[in-house]
């Protein structure tokens, strides 16, 4: 038990550092920090507890991370980053839902990046050239033209 | 002429079968459940009004909201979770639920979602909810939902309901079975499910929905609340079910099921040839003509 508490501890505290060098992100709410196939999740402390005693489990609480460490919506609506976020406009913000690539007119100077359009998180993205690429999963995407 | 399932409805006391079936002729409003989980619920309404959005108020849900819109899972803010799209009448079973922060609440047959993600906005995101269901694919559609709106208390789990009792008996304070059923309340895909109908599907159903709710009260701790739905008319797959537990489980109790500003019919005390015992009167009938909904049958248990 302990052990798990202090690898628990451990990882929470490397996550908080990334976080707070990538996103300028200063605390992370309480709770259980789960790394699975090099994705973080969180989840209440009740969940993760009760979670120990199901079988079959599935998942516990919020994916935070996707792919190549892209920040989720949730992560965003969560965390509210600082640091590395890019504001759309509307234009931008309704291609990023669409799943496609966003031309920003310059070089952004991270790879990982967080985007917002006016209050709206709309989640992590690939920086690459002028462009960047939303991290959102094809099930998440709008799928038609118009809203 | 008649088709096997018209005849059965029929036979159904106090059930208008005529206003029945021109309701399955109609198409109904959608609703919508505000996510407050993400979201403020009158900022919400106003921003869809600003896009145009007709809504209006769900009588019986705070957060629920009637509308026109056609398409509602194509928009940012359904992308975004700040809302569920979720029929009226099935934020009832919910609210006779009624979760209170910090419960361990299991939904036995979760997918896809819209009942636990309300559950959890109902417990603040206090306390744990364990989300099931069986089939691999329901799962990923449950997973998407709950990610969708922010739950972080929820354990996900895919396991055939009825075992639960081996690991979990007496380990939750609020169990949800809603059952897998025939779907006569389903008024939308009435079509489909009256092409496919027979007595005899609804008896093997009947059987599986007896052994989830077994297990799902096994699994309460004593003082305990179970909640029984299902989107059927079907008395086999409703009273039959809750006299199954009642004869099964001494300690199971029926209580009254209390929503305001919804119109609903009692439970049946007789059907074909099998009689209920009286308490299951207070089971609740939400027919498709009443309110403008689908169908539902609830009954409320609590484990003395």
């Amino acid at each position: 038990m302990r052990r798990r508490q202090k690898r628990e501890i451990k990882r929470k505290k490397h996550l908080a550092e990334q976080l707070h060098a990538q996103y300028g992100i200063e605390q992370l709410p309480e709770g259980a920090y789960l790394l699975a196939k090099e994705r973080w999740r969180f989840a209440t402390r009740a969940a993760a507890e009760l979670a120990q005693r199901m079988k079959g489990v599935r998942s516990v609480g919020l994916a935070l991370t996707g792919e190549h460490g892209v920040l989720t919506i949730e992560a965003c609506q969560m965390l509210n980053p600082k640091e590395n976020v890019i504001e759309l406009d509307e234009k931008q913000a309704a291609q990023w839902l669409r799943g496609e690539a966003v031309e920003l007119g310059c070089r952004h100077p991270s790879r990982l990046i967080a985007a917002k359009h006016g209050v709206d998180w709309l989640g992590g993205g690939l920086a690459s050239g002028t462009k960047v690429m939303p991290g959102l999963p094809s099930w998440r995407r709008i799928k038609s033209e118009k809203k | 002429m008649r088709s096997a399932l018209q005849t059965y409805l029929s036979q159904l006391p106090n059930f208008d079968y005529k206003r029945y079936e021109q309701t399955t002729k109609f198409s109904f409003p959608k609703s919508i459940r505000v996510n407050t989980l993400k979201v403020c619920r009158e900022e919400l309404v106003e921003r869809l009004e600003s896009q145009g959005w007709s809504l209006e108020h769900v009588p019986w849900c705070a957060d629920g909201f009637f509308t026109d819109r056609l398409l509602m899972g194509d928009t940012p803010e359904h992308v975004l979770g700040y809302y569920f799209i979720q029929d009226a009448a099935s934020m009832a079973i919910t609210l006779a639920l009624d979760p209170q922060p910090g419960d361990a609440v299991l939904d036995i047959s979760a997918a896809p979602g819209a009942k636990t993600t309300h559950i959890a906005q109902l417990m603040g995101m206090q306390g744990a909810i364990v989300a099931n269901d069986t089939s691999f694919d329901r799962v990923k559609a449950l997973a998407a939902n709950i990610q969708r709106c922010g739950v972080a208390n929820a354990v996900i789990t895919q396991a055939d309901g009825r075992a639960f009792p081996r690991w979990a008996a007496d380990a939750f304070d609020r169990v949800l079975v809603d059952a897998p059923c025939s779907g006569l309340g389903q008024i939308r895909a009435f079509k489909e499910i009256e092409a496919k109908w027979t007595e005899r599907a609804v008896h093997r159903l009947a059987a599986v929905q007896k052994g989830l709710m077994l297990a799902g009260f096994d699994c309460l701790k004593p003082g305990g609340t179970l909640v029984y739905s299902t989107c059927t008319l079907a008395p086999d797959e409703n009273e039959a079910v809750v006299q199954h537990l009642l004869d099964k489980r001494p300690t199971a109790k029926i209580e009254a099921i209390r929503i305001e500003k919804i119109k609903v019919h009692e439970g049946l005390t007789e059907w074909h040839s099998a009689s209920f015992v009286a308490d299951i009167r207070k089971c609740i009938r939400i027919y498709p003509y009443d309110n403008g909904t689908e169908g539902f049958f609830v009954a409320k248990v609590v484990k003395r």
